[in-house]
């Protein structure tokens, strides 16, 4: 990930998590999970439409999404956050675990 | 004979091994743990985690639970709603749908809700198949604690089983 790619998903997160994803360093495992979450939430789905195919919970987005499309996903996802804060919220809440576990590497 | 005190002396072992520690999670309440492969913390949030499972503790913080959204002062009947759908009466209608959704999240409801009571504390929870996760509110004197396990129902249950009085 670049320093922008970085820094949208950074944006992201602190909408979502509040400030102590400020302290997460974003890394390969909360990307991944930022687009499960994305994915799992029905209502929010500008985002994907920059994805040319679903994926299943299995694969690993960040290594098999092209970097330009990864690119796109992350800039809506950071430019919208608002938008996902209210409708990702309960899929976040559950999920909230797994972040944690990612965003301190174990 | 020989062989059953041998059987009960391995299960004394595994017994004593299986509960390695405690978790003050309150003045009246501590979980027993299992000794984990590591422990870590972030800003919020405690992990236990195993070899081929993980579990979590914090303290539920009503202004954090959504984004954008304070529950402050009626978070407690929030969480019991998520479990106890006759307790969303109570509240407003748009916290209903809220409450309807994150229950379905949590996978109900088709699962089981687990209810107990340990001391003064009530227990909330339920265990989700489809996602190998287990969600529990721990409703003490002064604070709800909130568990999450990523693992088996099993692993869920013996939880449950280890909160106790203190």
């Amino acid at each position: 990930m670049d320093i922008y790619e970085r820094d949208h998903l950074q944006q992201f997160l602190v909408t979502i998590f509040g400030q102590q994803a400020a302290s997460w360093f974003p890394n390969e495992p909360l990307f991944n999970l930022t687009y499960e979450l994305i994915q799992e939430s029905g209502g929010c789905t500008e985002a994907m439409r920059y994805v040319p195919e679903p994926l299943g919970p299995a694969r690993n987005a960040f290594r098999w999404m092209a970097k330009e499309v990864r690119k796109k996903f992350l800039k809506t996802i950071a430019e919208n956050k608002d938008h996902y804060a209210m409708c990702i919220g309960t899929t976040a809440y559950r999920m909230a675990h797994r972040f944690h576990l990612a965003a301190q590497g174990v | 004979m020989a062989a059953t005190r041998l059987l009960l002396l391995c299960i004394l072992l595994t017994a004593f091994q299986a509960q390695s520690g405690e978790l003050v999670l309150s003045q009246d309440l501590a979980l027993d743990y299992a000794e984990p492969k590591l422990i870590s913390h972030s800003s919020t949030m405690l992990i236990l985690k195993y070899d081929d499972w993980s579990l979590s503790h914090r303290v539920v913080d009503s202004t954090a639970i959504y984004p954008k959204i304070n529950l402050s002062g009626i978070e407690e009947v929030y969480l019991h709603s998520l479990f106890l759908p006759a307790r969303r009466d109570s509240l407003p209608k748009w916290l209903q749908v809220l409450a309807e959704e994150q229950a379905r999240q949590f996978g109900l409801p088709e699962g089981q809700v687990f209810e107990e009571t340990v001391g003064n504390a009530k227990i909330l929870g339920t265990y989700n198949q489809q996602n190998e996760e287990g969600y529990l509110f721990i409703f003490d004197r002064v604070a709800i604690h909130q568990v999450t396990i990523a693992g088996t129902e099993k692993q869920y249950k013996d939880l449950i089983r280890n909160i106790r009085e203190r």
